[in-house]
């Protein structure tokens, strides 16, 4: 009997001891995957704050994000609609010619934007280096408008029309304007 | 007018989905949450390919009209052959409090991020990338012209990249009636939501427990790279679709890979099949996913005719190259041509590539402690299941991971330093949601000890 006794206690300290074990495992596990989400969410909290506001803008429209690249770009709003009225009037068939800066990224962001709202004109984007020997070698009937991208206009080319100081069209598309 | 214009166009995606998988897959989902999310992912790869593939015979309002029928009309064909069982759906009754205060919250994150994709432009990949061709192709009668895959000029699109966002957001614009930045982005929120739930429900599935895969999808919110960044998916970004898409075929096959479920394998070979639709990188995870599957079908002594379901990704990545061949699309100029000889003359390159990869790893900006948590989790996870799964899990886990720096040996960027720097927080994107499930194994397994012992 005693030792029958002896042994439930000692199992029953073992399951004890077991239990304790167990929920110590608990909670360390716990603390642990508590400790981990809390810094986890500490660490977000601020650049998620920070990124909700930074790329919020309130304007609302079918060119939403080409205004904005565009507002930002060259001061002007609503650009897009203005820029695409302006190439629809153009023949559609001839090349519109975008010069742009390789080795200046704005450049190249507003001459790809041009690129994306002059469809469906055939299109040509071309570094400023090469802009003297297209302008020899293009047949003006061919091309319906030069678009300068942070690019200043050479004097062989007439005056088009400004968006920003940094962004000139030059309408070359109809027989009157040649 | 816009917002019945749209819930009509998601109406119609997810009738598709829900239709097609079926159709195709003989798969019927009880829970409301997880059908909604895999009829999103299906139902965007059969519209947009459905625009894609009877572009060829038809375009303008005839194209969408079809296109509309066949999304209406698949899921009554479903409904006549599988009866009335084919609209039933779990009650949400069974659902414990913490459970039900979780799915309230993911329910308020998903609001949050609607919200935020209404105030966020679309980034520069956003709209170069993808919405250019949805925008091109809505105003040639839902078609992309010849001329703009051979057009020099506008390579910086990346004309290459298939089709699968593009004509998501096209049949957008079918029903808005104009092409439109703004409601364009509610279709990348609806993305968000697709894998946040379905991160929930395949957490579920493996672990036997909801709330851990709740909780675990509301921290998805918490990871910059993932949301709010100019990178992420509130900026339009394709890479988070395509990690849901590889979340559900991997999570669907680690489920098949304990019940032999051919439902379960039927998502997988639906979600696979169309890894490669979405992006050029979809290629190499529909790749590593293949083989996967393929593992899981040798070693589980299972059917050899399951191996059919890698044919229809095998099928798209061959139609696309064809097609990219026939109107002669102009090849990407970031990479030079994959070659023994360029291999050999860039393999310097191999170590500062790989270094930068994994310093990728260590930025708290994009990812705040996202990846110490993952590494713990995967601790648990190799812990508690130490079988095929593991393996599976793991090796699609890092096979992207060890194969992306490879790509970079081929830059053709004067410093291939920097275009790795721009990629690998996008190409670390496709195993999150992925690696997620790490930490809700984690949370499970903890807490399942305990049970045992008491």
């Amino acid at each position: 009997m005693a030792s029958f006794l002896l042994k439930l206690l000692l199992e029953t300290a073992e399951v004890s001891v077991l239990m304790q074990s167990y929920r110590f495992h608990t909670l360390a596990h716990i603390s642990l995957w508590a400790g981990l989400i809390a810094a986890f969410l500490c660490a977000s909290a601020p650049r998620i704050s920070r990124d909700v506001s930074k790329y919020s803008i309130h304007h609302i429209g079918p060119f939403q994000s080409t205004n904005h690249f565009l507002y930002l770009a060259t001061g002007v709003s609503g650009a897009s609609e203005q820029l695409i009225a302006l190439f629809d009037s153009l023949p559609s068939s001839k090349v519109i010619l975008i010069v742009a800066r390789e080795d200046d990224p704005p450049s190249t962001f507003l001459a790809e934007t041009m690129g994306y709202l002059a469809w469906p004109h055939p299109l040509k984007i071309i570094n400023v280096t090469r802009l003297e020997s297209e302008l020899t070698a293009t047949d003006p009937a061919t091309v319906a408008a030069f678009v300068l991208c942070r690019v200043n206009r050479p004097s062989s080319l007439p005056q088009g029309e400004h968006f920003g100081k940094l962004l000139e069209v030059i309408p070359l598309g109809t027989e009157a304007q040649r | 007018m816009n917002a019945i214009a749209l819930l009509a166009a998601f109406s119609t995606i997810l009738a598709a989905g829900f239709g097609g998988l079926m159709l195709l897959a003989r798969v019927q989902i009880r829970n409301l949450g997880e059908q909604f999310a895999l009829s999103w992912l299906c139902g965007t790869g059969i519209v947009s390919f459905l625009i894609w593939a009877l572009g060829f015979v038809i375009h303008g309002v005839s194209l969408f009209a079809l296109v509309a029928i066949v999304c209406v009309t698949l899921p009554f064909v479903g409904w006549k052959i599988n009866g009335p069982s084919t609209f039933r759906f779990q009650p949400l009754r069974g659902l414990r409090t913490v459970e039900l205060l979780l799915g309230t919250l993911l329910v308020v994150e998903i609001g949050i991020i609607f919200y935020v994709a209404r105030l966020h432009t679309l980034g520069w990949d956003g709209l170069m990338n993808w919405e250019i061709k949805a925008r091109y192709a809505f105003s040639n009668g839902g078609v992309l012209p010849a001329a703009y895959f051979q057009s020099e000029s506008l390579s910086f699109s990346h004309s290459s990249h298939p089709l699968a966002i593009p004509f998501t957001e096209l049949w957008l614009y079918f029903w808005l009636g104009e092409a439109n930045q703004f409601w364009v982005k509610t279709i990348f929120a609806m993305f968000y939501a697709a894998g946040a739930i379905l991160l929930a429900a395949i957490s579920a599935r493996l672990t036997g427990k909801s709330w851990p895969g709740l909780i675990v999808a509301n921290l998805l919110l918490f990871i910059p790279q993932i949301t709010f960044d100019g990178e992420s998916v509130t900026a339009g970004y394709v890479d988070f679709p395509l990690s849901v898409f590889y979340l559900a075929a991997i999570g669907y096959l680690l489920c098949a890979c304990r019940s032999n479920d051919c439902q379960l394998f039927g998502i997988y070979a639906a979600c696979l099949a169309l890894l490669p639709w979405l992006k050029r990188e979809g290629i190499i995870l529909w790749l590593v996913a293949a083989v996967s599957g393929a593992f899981v079908v040798w070693r589980r002594k299972q059917s050899p005719a399951r191996l059919l379901a890698l044919l229809p990704g095998l099928f798209v990545i061959v139609v696309w190259r064809f097609y990219l061949l026939k109107v002669h699309a102009v090849s990407p100029h970031e990479f030079v041509p994959v070659s023994v000889a360029n291999l050999l003359s860039n393999i310097h390159r191999l170590g500062p590539i790989v270094s930068a990869f994994l310093n990728e790893f260590a930025q708290t900006g994009p990812w705040s402690l996202f990846w110490l948590l993952i590494a713990i989790g995967c601790a648990y996870f190799v812990r508690q299941y130490r079988d095929i799964r593991s393996l599976v899990f793991f090796f699609a886990l890092f096979a992207p991971i060890a194969v992306y720096p490879f790509i970079f040996i081929f830059s053709n960027w004067p410093n291939y330093l920097a275009q790795v720097a721009l990629c690998s927080s996008r190409m670390l994107t496709d195993i999150v949601p992925l690696s997620c499930l790490t930490i809700s194994v984690a949370l499970a397994s903890g807490l399942a000890a305990t049970h045992r012992a008491s």
